[in-house]
């Protein structure tokens, strides 16, 4: 089966700081792959250049046959990259609505309809209710966001990502600094959407125990290099895993 | 309790309309008049502030070069036409696609460059406006510091006309502005303000859409200074001056920002006050220094109630 | 070749003039990310401080003493009571000191009224040098020799002492410093007195320079400030100096050979090319999106 991202060689510099360095990297169509590695070894910032918020300083990107690395973020987008971020990344003084009209009008091209009350077409409403149900948010579709809890903000963010129906979704952490029983519902709700849609998903994710729960395959960031892939088993029993791991660098957060 | 709420507001607006349609059928003084069109030309001018400011989130110092632009379009129209009413509104629609062409050059500067830039960048802007319309090369088309006179139509000295033109102007106007910023379009406005960078992970084209805001405002604006040049009937290079920008400002955070109506009832604040304090501080010196207070409530308010007065008495409502 | 040299030295002491001015501003966005809109105003009431002491004492020095003070005081006051409420909200900051330019700009009438006033100079400091057919005016190397040692003491200052250390790497990464344990506010509070007191002896030096003040000069110098920080890149040490070097110049210049109105505008120009193909400044680093 063919790629359907591939990063070619892709570097990424900050003031002279290598955060990624020539990184070589496929995903196929469908897949379910988890990136871990120790903190600041550049996962964030690998999700970061695929869907646009850095530049590369070297190598290419290519997404279902065309090249990417060059895209403003927007146009990313629209080619079907979904993005949810590691901190919360949400609207804050809009509603709950509203933070899900934004991305379900940006699917539906409506973005520069300015007459008619954003309210008022049906066929975003219906996705919103749907979203809404699908998420258990219904009795806060009113709710400005700043008020919520912050593990009804981490799934509303996945929300918001999942509303442009992506083939692709970037998952950075999400579940970071949720209280541990809500941690299975946000890793089933991955798993579901996987199984039920078929996208590709890329997840960054601390808690191993996820992760082998999650990933079809593991890939391995280290100092901004592919340190290891392959499959959970076979990356538990790596060598230079064990040594990154165990060596004491892995700190668990949160 | 939310429809009661609803019916409240609809019964005032409607006596308010209402008793401002009918007034200067019964008492209309001239000086009252004057100081209406100045209330209702600045609440456009503060309506196209806020579209831009309170829901698009941008700041700018320099919404004063729009609001001049149009001042002098209908300035130099109604010099060159002697008040006749085709040249006149041939100058403003020059004036308006003159500012739509500014907005287009500001809107991409806004584009790339950060919050608190833009703000000098549009100041700048607004001061060499400010420069070219009090030049002595520039005095045949401008009139240079002296200003040019406008010769208002016949028709619209008679009795409340220009009042009624006004007024007609600022509802059509509240009208088109309020179906924007609720339409799907001013819902990206607000998300830009609220989080611009995932605003553009969405999908949406932020470039395109700061462009736009600003060419949208900058066209209100400009119609502002239109509507203000019927009133007082001079254009002036004080026009593109930081103080109008900054009235607009103000008019928008005392009222509320993000409200639309809140910009209005600002500038019926501001304006009566600076109508009423500047004629005591004639007799009352220090009074003529109340900039001073002007800027220290300011201070306060966007220290201590930055959503303004509208805002805030939506939060008391919302609370109760 | 002596028209050459007239205009290069009156557009190094303009450009010395921007630089007080835009040192301040500069610096205190790169460690606070601040955008002062009082700077101008503090501009101005060191000016007329100068003026006032320089009448009552006849001396230059103790002039120039007061009203650098003045304004470290008057920085220290807005640092406190408007900026530190609010680090990280940048419109309310903006907003703020925007409200305080038109308190300041406003107050300064009340005891030196509204319009121009003739500014006391020393004799020292009347007329120029012929040199060779050109004229090197007094006041002028007065500008130029403070504004070098104002950049020289600040470029010993941020390399080599501790203070200057924990600014620059302030300016690079806050959060940095933060976690360091240093208490970063207190240097916020002296970065940003510091950028002020240097503003108002940028006013007290404008008024010899001048021979008069104006209560509304601030904003005029404010916005060519804030060109100079734009085309050197905000946050930039000596992206500043050469701005303020480029902008100078460039105006003494264009002032020479073209009509006046357009010399103000010909500093936007710059200052729009410059963001149109650099957006950071000359010198500028590029900020990381995220
Ligand atoms: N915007 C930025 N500006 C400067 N340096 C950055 C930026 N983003 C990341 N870096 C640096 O790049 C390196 C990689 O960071 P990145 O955020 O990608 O790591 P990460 O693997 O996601 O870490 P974490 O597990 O902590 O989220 C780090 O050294 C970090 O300091
Ligand atoms: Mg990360």
């Amino acid at each position: 089966m063919a790629a359907t991202l591939e990063l070619m060689e892709v570097s990424v510099t900050f003031g002279g700081v290598a955060a990624l360095s020539r990184v070589d990297l496929a995903i196929e169509e469908g897949e379910l792959l988890a990136l871990i590695g120790p903190n600041g070894s550049g996962k964030t910032t690998l999700l970061n250049a695929v869907s646009g918020q850095v530049r590369l300083a070297a190598g290419q990107i290519w997404y279902a046959g065309r090249r990417i690395d060059h895209l403003p973020a927007y146009q990313r987008s629209r080619l079907g990259i979904g993005r949810a971020f590691q901190q919360v990344n949400l609207f804050p003084g809009l509603s709950v609505a509203e933070n899900l009209r934004l991305p379900v009008a940006a699917r539906l091209g409506l973005g520069w309809r300015v007459w008619r009350e954003a309210g008022g077409y049906p066929e975003v409403n219906r996705a919103v209710d749907d979203l809404l149900r699908e998420f258990g948010l219904q009795d806060k579709a009113g709710v400005a966001v700043g008020s919520l809890a912050h593990g009804e903000k981490r799934v509303l963010d996945v929300a918001v990502a999942l509303a442009l129906r992506p083939r692709l979704l970037l998952l950075d952490e999400p579940t970071a600094g949720m209280a541990v029983e809500e941690v299975p519902r946000i890793a089933e709700l991955i798993r579901h959407v996987h199984e039920k849609t078929g996208i590709t998903v890329v997840v960054i994710e601390h808690r191993i125990d996820v992760v082998k729960a999650l990933a079809e395959r593991i890939v391995v960031l280290y100092d901004g290099r592919v340190l290891a892939a392959g499959t959970p088993a076979s990356i538990m029993a790596d060598k230079k895993v064990q040594e990154v791991y165990l060596g004491g660098l892995y700190a668990q957060r949160d | 309790m939310k429809k009661r709420g609803r019916l409240f507001w609809t019964a005032v607006s409607v006596l308010v309309l209402a008793g401002l349609v009918v007034f200067p059928t019964m008492w209309a003084p001239v000086w009252l008049l004057s100081l209406a069109g100045q209330i209702m030309a600045f609440a456009l001018f503060a309506m196209s502030f806020d579209l831009l400011f309170g829901y698009a989130g941008v700041i700018s110092f320099g919404q004063a070069a729009f609001w001049g632009i149009g001042g002098y379009a209908v300035a130099i129209a109604s010099r060159a036409g002697g008040g006749a009413i085709a040249t006149l509104l041939l100058g403003a629609v020059a004036g308006i696609l003159l500012a739509a062409a500014l907005g287009l050059v500001e809107g991409f500067i806004l584009s790339r460059v950060k919050a608190g830039y833009f703000a000098m960048v549009t100041l700048a802007i607004s001061q060499i406006l400010l420069l070219l319309a009090s030049s002595q090369n520039l005095r045949p088309l401008t009139g240079g510091s002296d200003g040019l006179n406008v010769y208002v139509p016949r028709f619209l000295l008679v009795g409340p006309a220009t009042y009624y033109l006004l007024f007609a102007v600022l509802v059509l106007s509240f009208v088109v502005l309020y179906r924007f910023v609720r339409s799907p379009a001013g819902l990206v406005w607000r998300g830009m303000r609220e989080n611009e960078s995932r605003i553009e992970s969405l999908g949406y084209n932020v470039l395109a859409y700061k462009v736009a805001v600003n060419v949208v405002a900058g066209m209100f604006a400009a119609v502002a200074g239109m509507l203000y040049m019927l009133v007082i009937q001079i254009a002036t290079p004080e026009l593109f001056g930081l103080s109008n920008s900054l009235d607009a400002l103000l008019m928008v955070i005392i009222g509320g920002a993000g409200t639309l109506v809140g910009p209005v009832v600002g500038a019926v604040i501001l304006v009566l006050a600076e109508h009423e304090l500047s004629s005591i501080g004639s007799s009352v010196p220090f009074l003529s220094h109340w900039l001073i207070l002007f800027g220290l409530m300011f201070i306060l308010i966007v220290m201590a109630a930055p959503r303004g007065l509208m805002g805030t008495l939506d939060k008391i409502r919302d609370s109760i | 070749m002596e028209t050459f040299l007239t205009l290069l030295f009156s557009g190094l002491s303009t450009a010395a003039l921007y630089y007080l001015l835009a040192a301040g501003l500069s610096l205190s966005f790169g460690l606070l990310r601040v955008l002062n809109f009082a700077h101008g105003a503090v501009f101005v009431w060191g000016g007329y401080t100068g003026m006032f002491v320089y009448q009552l004492t006849h001396s230059l020095a103790l002039a120039v003493l007061a009203g650098t003070l003045l304004g470290g005081a008057l920085g220290w006051v807005l640092e406190r009571t408007l900026l530190r409420p609010a680090y990280g909200n940048i419109v309310v900051q903006v907003l703020t000191t925007l409200g305080a330019f038109y308190v300041l700009s406003e107050a300064i009438k009340i005891p030196f009224g509204p319009d121009q006033v003739g500014v006391g100079v020393p004799a020292f400091l009347h007329g120029a040098w012929m040199l060779r057919g050109v004229a090197v005016v007094k006041v002028n190397v007065l500008l130029v020799s403070v504004g070098l040692l104002v950049w020289g003491l600040g470029l010993v200052w941020l390399t080599r002492t501790r203070l200057g250390l924990i600014v620059r790497a302030g300016i690079d990464n806050p959060e940095m410093v933060m976690a360091l344990g240093i208490p970063i506010r207190r240097v916020f509070t002296a970065v940003f007195a510091a950028g002020a007191a240097l503003a108002a002896l940028g006013g007290v030096l404008a008024g010899q320079y001048f021979g008069a003040l104006s209560p509304d000069m601030g904003l005029q110098n404010m916005l060519n400030a804030f060109i100079v920080v734009v085309v050197g890149g905000l946050g930039s040490y000596n992206g500043t100096a050469v701005g303020a070097l480029l902008v100078g110049l460039i105006g003494a210049f264009a002032s020479y050979y073209l009509p006046s109105q357009i010399v103000g505008a010909v500093n936007v120009l710059i200052m729009a090319l410059v963001l149109i193909f650099r957006p950071e400044g000359l010198f500028g680093e590029k900020e990381v999106v995220v």
